[in-house]
């Protein structure tokens, strides 16, 4: 597991992102480690892959991915989970990572994350799936709970118990997002503690923390701001129950200078408990 | 609903902006469900006309952004996404833009270059010793070439048109200058190198490239020796070919 570099009860990090890339290689960081997208790094061997290699010789690294579509009824695409495989050969991360949602049929890529419907069907689909992925990757993987602006007329549960089902028949970790709890809190009018309350934390393998933009009608995750406070909120007040699991914030767009991003991730580890 | 109905046409109203899962959908937040069906409609739009945008700057540039968009939104309904890799979206452009635009074929040749690019930037490096050609057999040694090397021949001055891709866009598009060009394209410590070269060197290149001997790809063409030394110097330069050998077993580096 991550070793924290000072005291601290969390272990933190951000997203590598190739606006940092200098920086990174050139400084030393308060980062006890960095996330990466897996996508951006599992079909290309130049650049990118060239800088992951020198990141990883310093911190360690979780691999992050967005298309695996743990919830598609065509299952998962070997070919994908192949290359997942050559990546993580390689980089050697302490967590292979990706949502819970679907983001492809068999012939279409939406390169988004779409929403499932939390059925009893779709749980036995998302374990079959995530055995499919452990199997391949040759290790246990989380799922994370994402971010919507519909949801299902035919659900039969809700978000929190369908992820605690899918745990229990896959045997995969979490990935907690808190701002997607928020996000989704807000979006589809539930509290956001009875989903924290009901996720149990030794279940939990990493936390994101990430900004959202309010447009209105809808909150919209778009990892384009700061924490939003209530986020900070909902961590704090759960920061406990969620002592020595990786946090990490994550900044997609917008993105700030590496020192600014760095003294807000390091918000996290000043949150005693 | 069977979740693969459910999958299949939540996809199909992403992508063709139609509203067919609406009796099954609750919005989100206080949308309406056309709306909230919306924002994956956008949200697809956005994210491969930005894929287009990124892999393809250059053409970006020649048609300004309203002829641009209008260009991704013909390429994304006749190629949808079929993989989990943006960067590869747009590999089929060359060919769309011959059958879209058949009176600017510069533009043809422009997406055939953008994806030469992408592919340089992806591929690898392998580190090796210096070159030396002191002593080698040119009836039998063969270079070897880094895998980010490239070739271009273009009717048109299209490296020139990507080179000048962040000038003014009116300046771009009524220059329009004539070639023809014969580009090499590498790559050192991830920095893409361009180098012009004669026809005489783009076929003495490209004949190496092919794995023939020496004296056989310089048989039959007419470059003069200062053409044929540059051409030589130039493979020797880190980036280019990374051996020479005799045959597939004895490798020459020095």
């Amino acid at each position: 597991m991550v070793a924290s570099a000072y005291t601290c009860v969390h272990v933190i990090g951000t997203g590598l992102r190739p606006k940092h890339y200098e920086y990174v290689l050139s400084h030393k960081t308060r980062m006890d480690f960095f996330e990466i997208i897996s996508e951006n790094y599992m079909d290309t061997l130049g650049r990118p892959r060239a800088v992951l290699r020198k990141v990883r010789e310093k911190y360690p690294v979780c691999m992050h991915g967005v298309s695996m579509s743990l919830g598609s009824v065509h299952g998962v695409k070997k070919p994908y989970l192949k290359k997942l495989r050559a990546l993580a050969d390689e980089t050697n991360p302490f967590l292979i990572s990706d949502h819970l949602c679907f983001t492809a049929t068999s012939a279409h890529n939406s390169h988004d994350l779409l929403p499932l419907p939390f059925t009893s069907a779709m749980v036995r689909i998302v374990a079959r799936n995530v055995d499919a992925a452990q199997t391949t990757l040759g290790r246990q993987i989380a799922i994370e709970n994402v971010s919507s602006y519909l949801t299902w007329k035919q659900n039969e549960m809700s978000e929190w118990d369908f992820i605690n089902e899918v745990v229990k028949l896959s045997g995969c970790k979490i990935l907690l997002d808190i701002n997607n709890v928020y996000v989704n809190a807000k979006n589809h009018n539930y509290d956001p503690l009875t989903f924290l309350e009901t996720i149990r934390a030794g279940d939990v393998a990493e936390i994101h923390l990430a900004g959202f933009t309010d447009m209105g009608d809808f909150l919209f995750d778009t990892h384009s701001a700061p924490v939003h406070r209530n986020v900070w909120k909902l961590f704090k007040g759960n920061a406990a129950r969620y002592k020595g699991i990786p946090v990490m914030i994550e900044r997609d767009d917008n993105i700030p200078a590496f020192p600014v991003l760095q003294k807000e991730v390091l918000r996290i580890a000043g949150m005693r408990t | 609903m069977k979740p693969r109905e459910l999958q299949l046409w939540f996809l199909a109203d992403i992508q063709t902006r139609t509203a067919r899962l609406a009796p099954h959908i609750i919005p989100g937040g206080k949308l309406e469900v056309k709306q909230a069906l919306a924002v994956y409609q956008n949200g697809y739009i956005a994210r491969l006309h930005g894929a287009l945008r990124e892999n393809f700057p250059a053409l970006w540039y020649v048609l300004g952004d309203s002829k641009f968009e209008k260009l991704c939104a013909g390429y994304r309904a006749q190629y949808p996404s079929t993989s989990h890799n943006l960067n590869d979206y747009g590999a089929l452009m060359p060919q769309f833009l011959k059958a879209n635009y058949p009176k600017r074929v510069d533009l043809y040749y422009l997406g055939l270059f953008e994806i030469l690019i992408l592919e340089v930037f992806n591929a690898t490096e392998i580190l090796h010793p210096p070159l030396a050609f002191d002593g080698i057999d040119a009836q039998k040694s063969k270079f070897s070439f880094q895998p980010g090397v490239r070739l271009f021949e273009s009717p048109f001055a299209t490296y020139t048109l990507w080179k000048n891709r962040n000038k003014r866009k009116d300046a771009l598009r009524t220059k329009n200058p004539m070639g023809p060009e014969f580009t090499l394209i590498y790559k050192r410590n991830h920095d893409l190198y361009f180098s012009a070269l004669t026809g005489g060197q783009y076929r003495i290149l490209g004949r190496l490239l092919k794995r023939q001997s020496i004296a056989k790809a310089l048989s039959g063409i007419a470059a003069n020796p200062a053409e044929v030394s540059a051409l030589f110097s130039l493979i020797a330069t880190p980036g280019v070919a990374q051996s020479v050998a005799y045959d597939s077993k004895q490798l020459l580096q020095r």
